[in-house]
């Protein structure tokens, strides 16, 4: 589904892309360390943006996982926040996002 | 200010969800303010009126629902569309509870979105009309000022913009124009109106005294201060404060004024406690403050804070065509019913006079014709002599090259100003904004008006 995600991108946001990635690398570097200190406020927050915006640029899936990961984020439920993580990370590392 | 579709305000800290509204409210024609907090957006608006905001309500520290309700205690009228990633019932009955125009759920809806801001605009627009026409109404409107000329036309048009706001007003006009008058509509028609109005003419105060007068002092603080004394600072608490002839202010309470500005805390002298005023600051200048700074004579950065909004007051030789209307009002309000009017011929001969003084000087001549007049009619006769012996004609004037010259001036200069900075920093932006003391949504929308934008970079690289 995601396979081709950058064909998938109105072409109106192809030039908001790279900006887009960029944003996404740093973000998603941060996550596993706002899990590990029990940030999950700000985690929820990363996940929280993303859920709106990720859909946008074709990341359809990324914008589930981080719906779940705000939910689990804003119930305090460390595992199942830890898991929907590791889902982001996997779509993340799938899609390969470009170096900024 | 508010040109073509308008200003929006996009205020969210997700660095995409701006990137992505800023694509499609360009593309609509708005002009868009990009800002990432509550607090940004509450200082954008101290220097800007946007058409309307766009307010993410889920933002760490001040958050969406305490800047709706700060934006709404300022100014009531001005449309905000809330925008949420869950649409949670109560955050939602909230927001419109604190003024909130209407709200978007996140994914925003292209066309939703745009449907929405263009019919808050518009309802926007409709309310400030409203809310003008009901202080006409109520008798507040401008009293005083008078005037169908088109460059009254283009005054009133702003002043309608700025009892909306609470802006810094910086007033420009030849001595006798209504300075004054204008500071005082904008604090009667505004939302400080309850506040006290303090007017203080800085050419009419002692050098040696003017710190004490606008900061107050403590008992003993020098010979003479028998009691403490509370400055015009403290006492425009919750109002307006109008400093008139700005460009008299000393170098030294230049840099105080600035700090007060800046900081918005000041002491008393011979104080030490640090005061805070919550006052709206009117400036006005007879003097060419530009040129002023272009000399060394007032500070660059205190400029840029005061001028946050200029309004021209155009002198009464270019505005010729009100003094029919100004010499009825005048003579009604000193006529004291005896007199009514002015003949043809003695009008004419008005009409033609360049009054030097402005509408101070016209309202005098008035009340020196009333008391000559002895029928129901002033007369060529009641005039002075000045008046009656100016011969020069009526020409169409031709203001245009001159106002011309000034724009490009003023602009080469703020230009200048701005390379100058960047220049100086190495392209560092942040440390250019220090310098000229603006904010960062005024340093970029000048960037991109003096088509500076790829100036940072270059300077970047060169280094």
């Amino acid at each position: 589904m995601e396979k081709h995600w950058r064909e998938q991108v109105d072409p109106f946001f192809e030039e908001l892309l790279p900006e887009f990635e960029r944003n996404l690398q740093t973000d998603s570097a941060r996550l596993d360390g706002l899990l590990q200190s029990g940030q999950l406020a700000d985690l929820g927050r990363i996940a929280h943006n993303y859920k709106g915006t990720a859909g946008y640029f074709g990341l359809t899936e990324l914008g589930h996982v981080a719906l779940n990961l705000d939910a689990h984020c804003k119930a305090g439920d460390s595992a199942a926040a830890a898991a929907a993580v590791e889902a982001w990370l996997k779509i993340v590392i799938r899609v390969g996002l470009r170096a900024g | 200010m508010i040109e073509g579709k308008g200003t929006i305000f996009v205020v969210d800290d997700d660095p995409n969800q701006r990137m992505i509204l800023e694509r499609w409210l360009v593309r609509e024609g708005y002009e868009v303010v990009l800002l990432e907090s509550g607090e940004a957006c509450l200082d954008a608006l101290s220097e800007e009126l946007p058409s309307a905001i766009c307010l993410d309500l889920n933002m760490p520290g001040f958050g969406g629902m305490n800047t709706l309700e700060q934006v709404h205690d300022h100014n009531p009228v001005l449309p905000v569309i809330v925008l949420t990633a869950d649409d949670a019932v109560n955050s939602v009955v909230q927001a419109m509870r604190l003024g909130a125009r209407d709200y978007l759920t996140k994914p925003l809806d292209h066309r939703k979105l745009l449907t929405t801001l263009s019919n808050a605009v518009e309802v926007g627009r409709l309310a400030m009309r409203v809310s003008q026409l009901e202080r006409e109404a109520d008798g507040r409107g401008y009293p005083g000022i008078v005037g169908n000329s088109a460059p009254m036309k283009t005054v009133f048009r702003q002043l309608d913009k700025l009892c909306v706001s609470d802006v810094t007003v910086l007033i420009h006009g030849e001595s006798g124009t209504g300075k004054e008058l204008i500071a005082r509509a904008i604090h009667t028609n505004g939302s400080r109106t309850r506040g006290p109005f303090v007017a203080v003419n800085l050419a009419a105060v002692p050098e040696t005294l003017m710190e004490s007068e606008l900061f107050g002092h403590e008992k003993g603080a020098f010979t003479g201060a028998v009691n403490r004394r509370v400055g015009r600072f403290e006492e425009a608490n919750r109002g307006t404060l109008f400093l008139d002839e700005i460009g008299e202010l000393p170098h030294p309470v230049q840099v105080k004024l600035l700090r007060v500005l800046q900081e918005r805390t000041f002491q008393r002298v011979g104080g030490t406690a640090r005061l805070s005023s919550d006052f709206r600051l009117v400036t006005a200048s007879h003097r060419n403050l530009e040129e002023e700074v272009r000399e060394n004579r007032f500070r660059q950065d205190l400029y840029f804070r005061l001028a946050v909004f200029e309004l021209e007051l155009p002198p009464l030789r270019q505005k010729r065509d009100d003094i029919p209307v100004l010499t009825r009002s005048f003579i009604r309000q000193m006529g004291e019913g005896r007199v009514e009017g002015v003949s043809a011929t003695a009008l004419e001969r008005m009409m033609r006079y360049d009054w030097p003084g402005n509408i101070r000087e016209l309202q005098n001549m008035i009340q020196r014709a009333v008391v000559m007049c002895a029928g129901k009619e002033i007369q060529l006769e009641d005039l002075p002599e000045r008046i009656r012996a100016f011969h020069k004609p009526v020409e169409v004037e031709v203001e245009p090259e001159r106002e011309k010259d000034d724009e490009t001036t003023l602009e080469d200069f703020s230009r200048k100003l701005l390379v100058n900075a960047l220049t100086k920093h190495d392209g560092n932006a942040s440390a250019a904004m220090r310098e000229l003391n603006i904010g960062r949504s005024r340093f970029y929308r000048m960037l991109k008006k003096f088509g500076l934008e790829g100036k940072i970079d270059e300077l970047r690289k060169e280094k």
